[in-house]
């Protein structure tokens, strides 16, 4: 590789994203170049990158984790000295059941705005990409953001009740309004449920319902606690 | 008020920002995992533990698997404690990169990409580019990064997510977004080169 080519790769390489034939030709490389300053100090920036992640997320690990981490720990110690081990050295079981969605219960309500909802604010798309894995299950990352700054990003497994939403550019509401999020599917919508975006205008979280290809989510300002069928135009919609 | 989706298992207050570990204290931890003290994980887990899972859930999207991957890398740390020293860092900053290499590695096994063996290159855990990220870490809040990824350019916002997040390759990314693969490599370094100049790294050899 030359000097340039190494240098196109660097973000790439710190990020672990290039391939391992890449990987080793640039390390080959920077041992004799000026470019493994700029790859340290672009590693530097990826170390900062984990504080992007919510310091509290909106869900946390079960209450149970210290302790399956602690007696992990302990087991290893005992593994790896046996003869410091007074327990028996077999490593535990340990119970992993798996996270419960529960049902909302929710269900399509006819709309009469679905049409309203499916041509709004149309114009104001700044930009928009849907990303799609071709594997089994498919993955959608959809990211849509307004001319004024409101965006949302959904992450979901097509047709697996869990899809993860992100919020960001919405102001505070007066107690007695909130902001609710709908899916639109044929000419029905459903009540995702209502969030209260943070000081940042942003809210985060996940939703049990099943989302398919060709859904328009909406966010529309209802009264608080949410409406059964949208009420005011939708100060947001994208289609998947 | 009603939420989107009820927190499935409330781990600690959700309302309370966890205090950021000092430098006193991630000494004294990275001494005490250094004479193989237990306790010092089981203390670790309980000042940072919730932003290890964050981290991991904003990876995986699966709480049960955002909690595997957090116990390995506990255990990573524990692995490697007779070598947690000033030169790897601050035990705290470790223990997040640890927990992000363990998220990609477990994200590319389910969806069966390609692995990438050691997803972080070894250089993150190179002197230089823990030294230059010491200086400016104390400054570097959840607030601040994500005011300095918001400001980036759209585009180079959502490659380096992919990338860190995603953990895709360039190829994977130029793939998936339908950009050049010559425009995926230049929106993650210049992306990153906003960052670095926004973080306030320098760069020197
Ligand atoms: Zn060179």
């Amino acid at each position: 590789m030359t000097c340039d080519e190494v240098r196109d790769l660097t973000g790439a390489y710190v990020l672990g994203s290039t391939t391992e034939n890449e990987k080793r030709q640039i390390e080959n490389h920077v041992a004799g170049c000026d470019l493994h300053a700029e790859i340290a100090s672009l590693a530097a920036v990826t170390l900062g990158l984990a504080a992007a992640a919510p310091e509290v997320p909106e869900i946390g690990p079960r209450s149970g984790l210290g302790a399956r981490i602690s007696a992990a720990v302990r087991a290893d110690e005992a593994a790896s000295d046996p003869a410091s081990a007074v327990a028996p050295v077999s490593r535990p079981v340990w119970s992993r059941p798996r996270w419960s969605w529960a049902s909302s219960g929710a269900r399509f309500v006819p709309l009469s705005v679905a049409a309203a909802l499916a041509v709004a604010v149309g114009a104001l798309i700044i930009w928009n990409v849907t990303l799609q894995l071709n594997e089994p299950g498919e993955e959608l990352v959809h990211f849509f953001k307004e001319a004024d700054g409101d965006w949302v990003r959904v992450e979901a497994t097509l047709g697996e009740p869990n899809a993860r939403v992100s919020l960001g550019g919405f102001d505070p509401l007066p107690p007695d309004r909130d902001y609710q999020l709908w899916a639109v599917r044929d000419d029905s919508a459903i009540s995702l449920g209502v969030f209260d975006p943070d000081e940042d205008g942003k809210w985060s979280g996940d939703i049990d319902f099943p989302l398919e290809r060709g859904d328009l989510i909406a966010i529309t300002e209802e009264a608080e606690g949410g409406s059964s069928a949208p009420t005011t135009d939708p100060l947001l919609s994208t289609r998947l | 008020m009603a939420t989107i989706a009820p927190p499935l298992q409330a781990g600690g207050t959700a309302t309370q920002v966890p205090k950021r570990i000092s430098r006193e204290e991630a000494d004294g931890l990275a001494a005490r995992l250094r004479g193989r003290d237990p306790g010092a994980v089981e203390d670790l887990y309980a000042m940072i533990g919730r932003r290890a899972f964050g981290l991991a859930y904003r990876v995986l999207g699966d709480g049960s698997a955002a909690e595997d991957a957090v116990q390995e890398a506990f255990l990573d740390l524990w692995r490697l404690a007779p070598a947690v020293d000033r030169s790897r860092g601050r035990v705290d900053s470790l223990l997040m990169t640890l927990v992000h290499r363990r998220s990609i590695d477990a994200l590319r096994a389910r969806e069966r990409r390609t692995p990438i063996t050691g997803v972080m290159p070894d250089e993150v855990l190179d002197h230089n580019a823990v030294e230059l990220f010491e200086r400016v870490a104390d400054a570097l809040t959840h607030e601040r990064v994500v005011e300095c990824m918001e400001s980036l350019p759209a585009d180079q916002k959502i490659t380096i997510e992919l990338a860190y997040f995603g953990g895709l390759t360039h190829t994977e990314i130029a793939e998936q977004t339908g950009a050049p693969l010559g425009t995926v490599k230049s929106r993650l370094r210049l992306g990153l080169l906003r960052l670095r100049a926004d973080f306030g790294i320098e760069e020197t050899s």
